[in-house]
């Protein structure tokens, strides 16, 4: 970014001084070595969401912080606050002007990675530290009921008949959503006019009234419309079939939906982790607190339930692990976008 | 004021010129519609400032009485509103108020220091403890540990 | 009439003392945030939200519900008093409000204002029992072509030959709709017009806009006019409120009319700030007294309060039956229906009649408490009200602030009101009409995205917006009322024409 202002510079020199002083002082107090490790918050925590209120996102901080709050986990209060403008990176460079300050906690998905990818932003993957991937949404193709395909399958076969006419939903733009259209369309070869909506929510009631022809949404955001008998899974992007056991509706529940390999598309698996930052500079001491403290509430019903809730899959990963799927991940999809010509250059 | 809408009409089509500013065949890019906004504003602002000039209105804006009165308010709330991001919000806000209450509203120092001193904890009762939203804090706030 | 023994139960439900004490603390709690600007319902939601995950889910909704009644309520309040709109959505308010307050007749305003709102919320409420089976197959028919005729027919309600310079509407017209662009564009996923500065990628917040435009540009146009400005005199007696009341029968056509936009608005993806400006627009093309309006005319307050809340209360069915939140009060309360374990969805009815049917007898009585209670707080402000300017200014430039802050916490959103706040002084003083700007930034983007996935839908074909009867009377009407001034004057014209042949 060269036509960055001062500002975030200045505060960022601001909070490394202050750290630094903070840092002493508790060197000073705490001289041994074993106890500068148990760190612990000093103040009120901030949880910022990558997200507007409402969403996916919003759900997994704010059930994160009741789950603290009902279990006692920590003993200062948590605000939690949306900054989900331009994708969620208002989230991510607020993170960037936070550098050091182990009180502010960022949760978004996999966006904290794509994004510098297409489109620019204010903040580089070096910004933010990785401190645990909690979660995993589930992608899965669907039809509204009056649509003519019953497979997967016939669905393609159907989108190559309409030449590139075959309309797909999905949330925002160069999105999870549109970067698995572009994959299916890999895998088979056919097109689809993909038309971005602001949310899954609206993609759900678009497909719902048969305004467009299919989506991928996650589990959560189309099962109100499934139970109704509006809209038909036709497979899932995973390599297992999921596991639940309620059936939805007439008889057919989450385990029967064919996995994309089944179904006989690609990709065989596409799915959404939800992921925990900290601000680049903090220390190891402070990230491994809130790893601690996050497989804490992995363990409890209320956690367990939210998943299930929204038949998304256990996905933790943390430290080394973390940073090495992370880096797995951008290069790949820095090749798919470089070919889609999605690919923007940060200046 | 026209010409300066016009300027801003000429910053938005700069800006959507970086865009795809086409009619494709899936319908408008993304430079599409701000091109023609900036371009209409531009002739709208120009029309209007033509239409100024060729009336004559020349016409004093404002009596100079007045210009001092909103210059005495706007000039320290935009001190205050520039100390926000880097002193927090409570120093300002007292010093502010103690200065628009004390100096300009000549009120009494009972009445100014109630003011300046009230408005910051009520405030802080309200947004901090009770609602959680947090306000925005400088070095003050963090010597004390509030933060 | 199943659906009459259903709300009978939900009567039940809601009728308990918990269920009232908890209504209470939500308007209550609700006039604070709706009081304060930049402080608004959906922040309200937000912060009530971890209260609720440990309450059933009735409880909770009663509680998040009441809340949202109170903070449109106390938005109405600062927007008559203060000029400052506590929620975007009764930022048409201010237009008669405001000067009305100024006229000494503050009183009238307000008590006209929360009548007007009960009105329209009963309207709302009672619309919701009656249809509540049907409204999601009736919501499912829209798709972005019958999104972009409703910003459409919106926009085309409020703008018209106002009595102000057209060429001046214009500019005020096109800044605000440049402003709407500014940030992520969702149909391409590009920044737009950010210049690379990462304070404007989440683009210029609308509250912070209005905070400036109305709030600040209000005191500096104050501080210009006069150096001492009197305490607006506002103290609701009963006495007042019941004249009020009985001078209502004068706005049934008002009223009515009213009701029905919000209703419309509320039921289809519209929302309650489209709704109040639609009112507003519409009340003012019709209206005998038009000249009168923008000037303290009560027609002007009545409308968009009537229609703004009219379209809260309706709205709140769709986010239910759909899963898709019409406001952004809504958006956290559907979070928050998924966090309590439920799932929005056309078979909520169904599955959770308690739920559906205890939060729409909720929205009887909540209503009727939120206006008792605000009209109870009327005299704390009317007692701000008398403090000299010279100390409320700056207290109020304080709050202004503050608020801008809040929005998302930058102290770039702060210097931006302060800028607005110039911009709208400056306007006020050059006689440039201010709502359509603020107009253009409500609805701009959406009318854009929903146009341009039209366009994606169609493959660029322009008739997608007169392809079946719903779309395509709704873009007619539009067009129609855009017209509206050229075919009266035309019809008048012809009129005249016919007559004179027989003098």
């Amino acid at each position: 970014m060269t036509h960055r202002t001062a500002a975030p510079d200045a505060v960022s020199r601001f909070r490394a001084s202050r750290r630094l002083l903070l840092l002493g002082g508790g060197a000073a107090l705490l001289a041994r070595p074993a106890l500068a490790q148990a760190w612990q918050p000093a103040r009120p925590v901030e949880f910022i969401v990558a997200a507007g209120p409402g969403g996916g996102t919003d759900q997994f901080a704010r059930i994160v912080q009741s789950i603290i709050q009902k279990h006692n986990l920590m003993r200062t209060p948590v605000i939690v606050t949306n900054k989900g403008g331009g994708a969620g990176t208002e989230a991510f460079v607020y993170g960037r002007g936070a550098a050091g300050d182990p009180h502010k906690v960022v949760f978004g998905t996999n966006n904290v990675w794509l994004m510098p990818l297409v489109t620019r932003v204010g903040y580089g993957l070096s910004d933010l530290r990785p401190v645990a991937s909690m979660a995993a949404d589930e992608f899965i193709l669907w039809t509204h009921t009056d649509a003519p395909f019953r497979t997967a399958k016939d669905l393609v076969e159907a989108a190559r008949e309409r030449q590139g006419a075959f309309r797909m939903g999905g949330s925002q733009a160069r999105d999870t959503d549109h970067i698995l259209t572009k994959l299916i369309e890999r895998a088979t070869g056919v097109t689809f006019t993909y038309v971005p909506f602001r949310s899954g929510g609206e993609v759900a009631v678009q497909l719902a009234g048969g305004h467009v022809d299919a989506n991928t949404n996650n589990p959560a955001e189309n099962i109100g419309q499934w139970r109704a008998g509006r809209v038909r899974p036709l497979c899932v992007f995973n390599t297992q079939r999921l596991t639940l056991p309620e059936k939805v509706h007439n008889g057919v529940g989450w385990s029967d939906i064919p996995t994309a390999t089944e179904a006989g598309i690609g990709p065989a698996e596409f799915r959404m982790p939800r992921t925990v930052w900290l601000p680049a500079r903090t220390t190891d001491a402070q990230a491994q607190f809130w790893t601690q403290l996050l497989a804490r509430v992995r363990e409890t019903p209320e956690w367990k339930a939210w998943l299930e809730s929204g038949s998304q899959g256990d996905l933790w990963q943390t430290g080394a692990e973390l940073a090495e799927f992370i880096r797995r991940d951008e290069a790949t999809n820095r090749e798919h976008f470089r070919e889609y010509g999605w690919l923007v250059e940060q200046g | 004021m026209a010409l300066a809408a016009a300027a801003f009409g000429g910053v938005v089509i700069a800006g959507a010129l970086q865009h795809d500013v086409g009619w494709g065949p899936t319908g408008p890019g993304a430079g599409y519609f701000p091109l023609r906004i900036g371009l209409l504003l531009v002739g709208v602002a120009l029309l209007l400032a033509l239409t100024h000039a060729l009336a004559g209105v020349a016409g004093r804006f404002a009596e100079p009485g007045a210009m001092r009165r909103v210059g005495a308010l706007l000039l320290p709330t935009v001190v205050f509103g520039a100390a926000i991001a880097p002193l927090g919000a409570y120093v300002p806000m007292t010093l502010y108020l103690l200065w628009m209450a004390r100096v300009q509203a000549r009120a009494r120092w009972p009445v100014a220091l109630a003011v300046a001193l009230g408005t910051p904890a009520a405030f802080f009762l309200l947004f901090e403890t009770w609602l959680t939203v947090p306000l925005a804090k400088g070095p003050l706030e963090e010597a004390l540990g509030i933060y | 009439m199943e659906g009459f023994a259903a709300l009978l139960h939900g009567f039940e439900v809601a009728l308990t003392f918990h269920h009232l004490a908890l209504m209470v603390a939500g308007v209550l709690i609700g006039i604070l945030v709706g009081v304060l600007p930049g402080l608004g319902a959906p922040n309200g939601v937000a912060l009530l939200m971890p209260l609720t995950f440990f309450m059933p889910p009735v409880s909770a909704i009663i509680l998040l519900s009441s809340m949202y009644w109170g903070a449109l309520l106390g938005g109405s309040t600062t927007s008559i008093l203060f000029n400052i709109p506590g929620e975007p959505s009764s930022v048409a308010t201010t237009f008669d409000g405001h000067p009305m307050a100024k006229q000494g007749k503050a009183a009238e305003a307000l008590s006209l204002a929360f009548l007007a709102s009960g009105f329209g919320a009963l309207c709302g409420v009672i619309t919701v029992t009656v249809v509540a089976d049907d409204i999601a197959n009736f919501a499912l028919r829209f798709s972005p072509a019958e999104y972009f005729a409703v910003y459409l027919l919106a926009f085309c309600a409020f703008i018209g030959m106002g009595g102000t310079n057209p060429l001046k509407t214009a500019v005020s017209l096109l800044v605000g709709l440049s402003l709407a662009t500014i940030g992520m564009d969702t149909v391409s996923g590009e920044m737009r017009l950010t210049f690379g500065q990462d304070q404007l990628v989440r683009g210029i917040s609308f509250l912070v806009a209005v905070i400036g435009l109305f709030g600040i540009g209000e005191l500096l146009a104050t501080a210009d006019e006069t150096e001492k400005v009197e305490g607006i005199r506002a103290r609701v007696r009963l006495a007042a409120v019941l004249s009020t009341l009985a001078q209502m029968p004068r706005y049934t056509v008002a009223l009515v009319r009213s009701a029905a936009i919000g209703i419309w608005m509320g039921l289809t993806p519209g929302g309650p700030t489209a709704a109040s400006f639609m009112s507003y627009g519409v009340a003012r093309r019709f209206s005998r007294r038009r000249d009168n309006f923008g000037r303290g005319e009560p027609e002007g307050v009545v409308s968009p309060e009537t229609s703004d809340h009219a379209a809260g209360v309706s709205a709140l069915l769709p986010m239910l039956a759909l899963g898709v939140p019409g406001s952004a009060t809504a958006a956290v309360m559907l979070g928050g229906l998924m966090i309590w374990g439920l799932q929005p969805g056309p078979t909520l009815f169904q599955d959770r009649p308690d739920f559906v049917w205890g939060l729409i007898a909720s929205m009887y009585v909540a209503n009727l408490v939120a206006v008792v209670l605000v009209l109870a707080t009327v005299p704390i402000f009317a007692s701000v009200m008398r403090v000299p300017f010279g100390l409320l200014a700056p207290l109020i430039m304080t709050i202004c602030l503050t608020g801008a802050w809040m929005v998302s916490g930058s102290g770039f959103d702060v210097l931006l009101a302060l800028g607005f706040g110039v911009l709208g002084y400056l306007m006020k003083k050059l006689d440039y009409p201010i709502a359509p700007l603020v107009l253009a930034m409500v609805l701009g983007d959406k009318a854009e995205d929903a146009f341009r996935q039209s366009m994606l839908m169609s493959r660029g074909d322009l008739t997608i917006f007169w392809s079946n009867w719903l779309v395509a009377s709704i873009t007619t009407l539009a067009l129609l009322l855009l017209a509206w001034p050229l075919l009266a004057g035309l019809l008048r014209g012809g009129a005249t024409a016919l007559r004179r042949p027989a003098e």
